[in-house]
């Protein structure tokens, strides 16, 4: 049997409280004038995932699906490294691009041209890598011209589409895709996710988080579905939006 | 061995350099909107401040000192670098929230990017420098090139200050005015406007407890005297850049562990 691209190994994510509070030297010498010797010690902790486990297997397409504050997007954060466990493992044998954001770091005064090479390399690739989808790039945005003049005259749905390009394009073996396609019109929602499915069917991993349990059955071989902090589905996909359909009505 | 190639290698990005190189271009592009003038811009102001204390100091107060100009812009230009770096970079996290909570990004990056940026601009200084010096009859010759050294000095203590202040400003916001206020005092605790020599005997010892007296005072030696500075002015200053970068190290290992969640 293959081994796993991701494994996630009884994952706990706890939050301190005092993150809640303004953090500044004002609200530190108040707590110290209330005699807290140590006042970063709060002692409580609200837990956003408990315990979650389980193993992504190359070419799987995973739908992962929870109410808002169930704790997905922190999954995801806790998946591409910007969070750490507060307990349990999570071990990745693959370069995972994150597609939590689209456009990171675009800057609205350099072209659309200029911000693809920023943004790949904020997604952590090198220059031959971005050269070599440059073209691909182009073709997908469909952007033309329009592709050298100043970002800041885009439109939200061309920032959109030049963005979900540079994403989707780099050669990451998996991807990470948060509801980032919420913006843009209908017709490049489709596309965009036509491409996800091309991709996966080349034979990338794609974990995908979404609210639409529709989309989840049309696409995913898989889903995962996160209720309270814990992982209460984990099975096909069909019977897996089922499940999160009653669980939300 | 290895491990302080690795902490080297990690501390000065030399493995995403696509990354810096990207990040630069695109903070000098904003900064100066494409064109070689708008890089005065940002040494303007740093030069009608020198304009104003040589004002104030040569022409009202009447201090006894030759090349005051010279002296006086060779303060103030490497000074406002140094502060503005560090104010900047501290900023490198909480204001980079949007990318840092999102994309995986080694954090250090992003305070070298900018301290990268202020360097380059700080090097257009060097042509001002050098021109008022001449001018001014200063002889210039190989040591005018320790000016390099002193820059990447004064670049290495405020990249590390930085590193630990961006870390700070996430766990206490309000740091932001401290360093505001500390910046000023560190100002008139600085040899900028006066030099070093008027430093009465008894408390020079304690001036070299500033790191960046001794590399600004440097300065001063290669575009003032127009001689090599002194062996010990040398040394201390690569001593403060030594540890800052040492200190820059221990923050960046210990990291940034956890500090996304603080944000």
């Amino acid at each position: 049997m293959t081994e796993p691209v991701i494994e996630v190994k009884n994952l706990t994510k706890s939050f301190d409280h005092w993150l809640d509070q303004p953090h500044s030297f004002k609200n530190l010498l108040t707590r110290l004038s209330k005699g807290k010797w140590n006042p970063f010690v709060v002692g409580k902790q609200y837990t956003v995932l408990n315990d979650v486990s389980f193993d992504i297997y190359p070419g799987e397409f995973v739908g992962i699906m929870g109410r808002n504050g169930a704790g997905k997007s922190t999954l995801l954060k806790l998946i591409s490294g910007i969070y750490t466990p507060t307990r349990g493992t999570i071990e990745t044998r693959s370069i995972i691009a994150p597609l939590i954001e689209l456009g990171a770091g675009f800057h609205p005064d350099l072209s659309g041209y200029e911000n693809i090479f920023l943004n790949a390399a904020i997604l952590g690739f090198g220059k031959k890598a971005t050269e070599a989808i440059v073209p691909a790039i182009l073709e997908f945005s469909e952007l033309g011209e329009q592709i050298h003049k100043p970002i800041r005259n885009y439109s939200s749905g061309m920032m959109a589409r030049l963005g979900f390009s540079v994403a989707i394009n780099l050669a990451a073996p998996v991807l990470l895709v948060d509801e980032i396609l919420a913006v843009g019109d209908a017709g490049f929602q489709a596309k965009c996710l036509s491409k996800i499915d091309e991709m996966h069917r080349s034979g990338r991993t794609i974990v995908l988080i979404t609210h639409d349990p529709n989309a989840i059955e049309r696409h995913c071989s898989r889903c995962i579905v996160i209720e309270n902090c814990e992982k209460v589905y984990d099975g096909n996909a069909r019977d897996g939006a089922e499940y999160y359909k009653k669980l939300v009505m | 061995m290895k491990l302080i190639y690795q902490a080297l290698f990690d501390y000065f990005c030399f493995g995403k350099k696509f990354l810096v190189y990207n990040m630069v271009s695109r903070n000098i592009k904003s900064k100066y909107d494409r064109s070689f003038i708008g890089l005065g811009w940002t040494l303007l102001s740093p030069m009608m401040l020198a304009l104003i204390y040589y004002i104030v100091f040569k022409k009202i107060m009447h201090v006894q000192m030759e090349h005051y100009l010279a002296f006086i812009l060779s303060g103030v230009l490497p000074w406002a670098f140094f502060s503005q770096c560090v104010m900047e970079g501290m900023d490198s996290i909480v204001g980079n929230a949007g990318l840092v909570s999102k994309i995986p990004i080694p954090l250090q990056a992003l305070t070298f990017v900018n301290a990268l940026t202020n360097l380059i601009t700080l090097s257009a200084s060097i042509p001002i420098l050098v021109i008022i010096s001449a001018s001014q009859g200063i002889p210039l010759g190989w040591h005018t090139l320790l000016v390099f050294y002193f820059y990447i000095v004064l670049f290495l203590v405020a990249y590390g200050l930085a590193l630990v202040l961006s870390i700070g400003l996430v766990l206490f916001r309000d740091l932001r005015h401290v360093m505001t206020l500390l910046m000023q005092i560190w100002f008139f605790g600085t040899p900028v406007v006066y030099s070093f020599a008027m430093i009465p005997e008894q408390y020079r010892i304690v001036i070299h407890l500033n790191p960046v007296a001794d590399a600004i005072s440097g300065l001063h030696t290669i575009f003032t005297d127009g001689v090599t500075p002194g062996i010990k002015t040398l040394a201390v200053s690569g001593i403060w850049a030594l540890i800052f970068t040492l200190v820059g190290i221990a923050f960046m290992r210990k990291r940034f562990l956890g500090i996304l969640e603080k944000l």
